[in-house]
């Protein structure tokens, strides 16, 4: 379990996060949609503390960021990709960087190569494992950058815009590993996204702007509220757009359907 | 572009004797080859030692073209030595004079000397690039450097930040390509004009290369914290290079090598 209790944080004099109060389950898909600067990745950082509360605290299973023996063992529970999949890579070739963690927990080499295969083989990146980063796709890096967490045995996934520098094909890559971290490990994941039909997988959303939290609740219960999202910024997925509008026409059992199965079984059932 | 040019003396992977030698080893044979090429004297010496690398690129199956690459660079380096050694050289009987340029008999033999002594000298370094990994590399100058240790020398930190640069040595070269064109695109003439300006004309290049580094460093950085990395301590190492007995026959011969050098600076 995660929890956030009361988190205030402030660049300089700018505050970004206001008395921010949050709990997050082992298990439970989280999603964090907020327009930029709206404190998100802030947010985010202050989970596995790379960036500590001013005020408030956060503890994960437990132990505080705050106290600096417990910070490193959250780190090891709690494993963070970066928006940007260039500069998370620090070893020449896939195998070591996902061996990089590993190695930094002290672990014995033999234990290592089996965190490492087993990384490997769930994230399909086997044949890769000797390629250098600089020759992989971003959506192979981002694939590394995961394939690392799993090696670390990590519980909480945190995931800061991962797929906001890909091609929209290789997003459903990066996409399909997180869901796989999900359903078959259960791991807790923590998803920062500016894209709607990606908060759209998460159990839950949270709706931050400047630095507070102005909405949470299931993606169907967010996206029905269509003000909520203009105000926000953001742009509903398509298929929210069409089920919104049908909805403003007369159809109101279509409103926050999201996904396309749904809303043509939706469809199906008016007749 | 860029990237192609520098490429040259990187790792070259085939299956070797030489290739499968521990780090270690080769790092010192290597320190020992060049330090014998300081020993010898005459041409007995500098035979044996250009038959050391002949044999050893031989065994290392290295095809000629990636050795060649490596010493394309270097040739015209230790041709300017040896022309250099032809006219400065001030002993022996003068053969030609020009003003103060004197060439004499025993300066066309030093400046050879000194031109192969130099083409010896990166060629070997080069075989050690080609036959060893970059991590191979690091690795195994962390482990020579590990006694260092006890006086504070810090061995980890010097091999994770060489590690850190080979990796983005690649990345970098490709992002200075990419801020090229994109001045290229705003009008820049980068390749043009006097040697002033094409040096002014790095600055838009440099500038924005520099930036985008230092905003680099500070993400990875955080990643790397994030991975729970704290420096050497408590850290362990997933492949561990060991040492064989071929690494210890492979010195010894290297050993043997420097006992005939001194032996032929007799004669």
């Amino acid at each position: 379990m995660i929890e956030i209790k009361g988190v205030c944080f402030a660049y300089d004099d700018t505050p970004v996060l206001k008395d921010i109060n949050l709990n997050i389950a082992r298990g439970e898909w989280l999603a964090i949609i907020g327009p930029n600067g709206s404190g998100k990745s802030t947010l985010a950082r202050q989970i596995n503390g790379l960036l500590l509360p001013d005020s408030g605290n956060v503890f994960v299973d437990g132990l505080s960021v705050l106290n600096s023996d417990q910070l490193w063992q959250i780190r090891a529970k709690v494993a963070f990709v970066f928006q940007n999949p260039d500069n998370q890579l620090v070893a020449t070739s896939v195998e070591d960087d996902i061996a990089f963690g590993p190695e930094n927990l002290g672990l014995a080499p033999e234990l290592i190569s089996a965190r490492v295969e087993n990384a490997l083989k769930i994230t399909g990146l086997q044949q890769l494992r000797n390629k250098p980063p600089h020759l992989l796709s971003g959506g192979e890096k981002q694939r590394v950058a995961i394939a690392g967490a799993l090696a670390m045995a990590a519980e909480y996934l945190i995931m800061d815009e991962p797929t906001s520098m890909l091609d929209p094909q290789l997003r459903s890559q990066v996409l399909a590993a997180v869901k796989q971290l999900y359903t078959d490990y259960q791991m807790g994941i923590v998803y920062v996204t500016n894209i709607l039909e990606e908060a759209f997988l998460a159990d839950r959303v949270i709706a931050l702007a400047d630095g507070a939290i102005v909405a949470q609740g299931t993606p169907t219960q967010i996206f029905a509220d269509a003000g909520l999202i203009s105000q926000l910024g953001l742009e509903l997925p398509s298929i929210c757009q069409i089920a919104s509008l049908l909805a403003d026409a007369g159809y109101q059992q279509l409103r926050g359907v999201g996904d396309i199965d749904q809303l043509v079984e939706a469809l199906c059932k008016l007749s | 572009m860029f990237k192609e040019k520098l490429l040259i003396g990187q790792y070259y992977p085939v299956d070797s004797p030489i290739h499968r030698l521990d780090a270690r080893a080769k790092i010192l044979a290597s320190l020992i080859y060049m330090i014998t090429l300081f020993v010898v004297n005459n041409w007995w010496g500098y035979a044996l030692m250009a038959a050391v690398f002949i044999l050893y690129t031989a065994i290392s199956r290295l095809p000629m073209t990636a050795v060649w690459r490596g010493l394309k660079v270097i040739i015209y380096f230790s041709i300017l030595t040896m022309v250099f050694n032809f006219f400065f050289y001030d002993q022996g009987e003068i053969i030609w004079q020009y003003k103060a340029l004197i060439l004499t008999d025993q300066g066309i033999l030093h400046g050879i000397a000194m031109g192969l002594r130099l083409l010896l000298l990166v060629a070997f370094a080069s075989l050690l690039t080609l036959t060893t990994t970059p991590i191979q590399l690091t690795d195994g100058l962390e482990g020579l450097f590990k006694p260092l240790t006890v006086i504070k020398f810090p061995a980890h930190e010097i091999a994770m930040m060489t590690s850190i640069a080979l990796r983005f040595i690649p990345t970098i070269l490709e992002e200075f390509d990419r801020i090229i064109l994109a001045q290229r695109a705003r009008g820049a003439t980068i390749s043009q004009g006097s040697f002033l300006n094409r040096v002014k004309a790095l600055i838009p290049l440099m500038v924005p290369l520099f930036v985008a580094a230092f905003r680099r460093a500070e993400e990875l950085a955080q990643a790397m914290e994030a991975k729970c990395y704290r420096g050497g301590e408590g850290r362990s190492r997933w492949k561990v290079a060991k040492w064989h007995q071929r690494d210890s026959e492979y010195l010894l011969v290297f050993t043997a090598i420097v006992v005939v050098a001194v032996l032929l600076r007799g004669i």
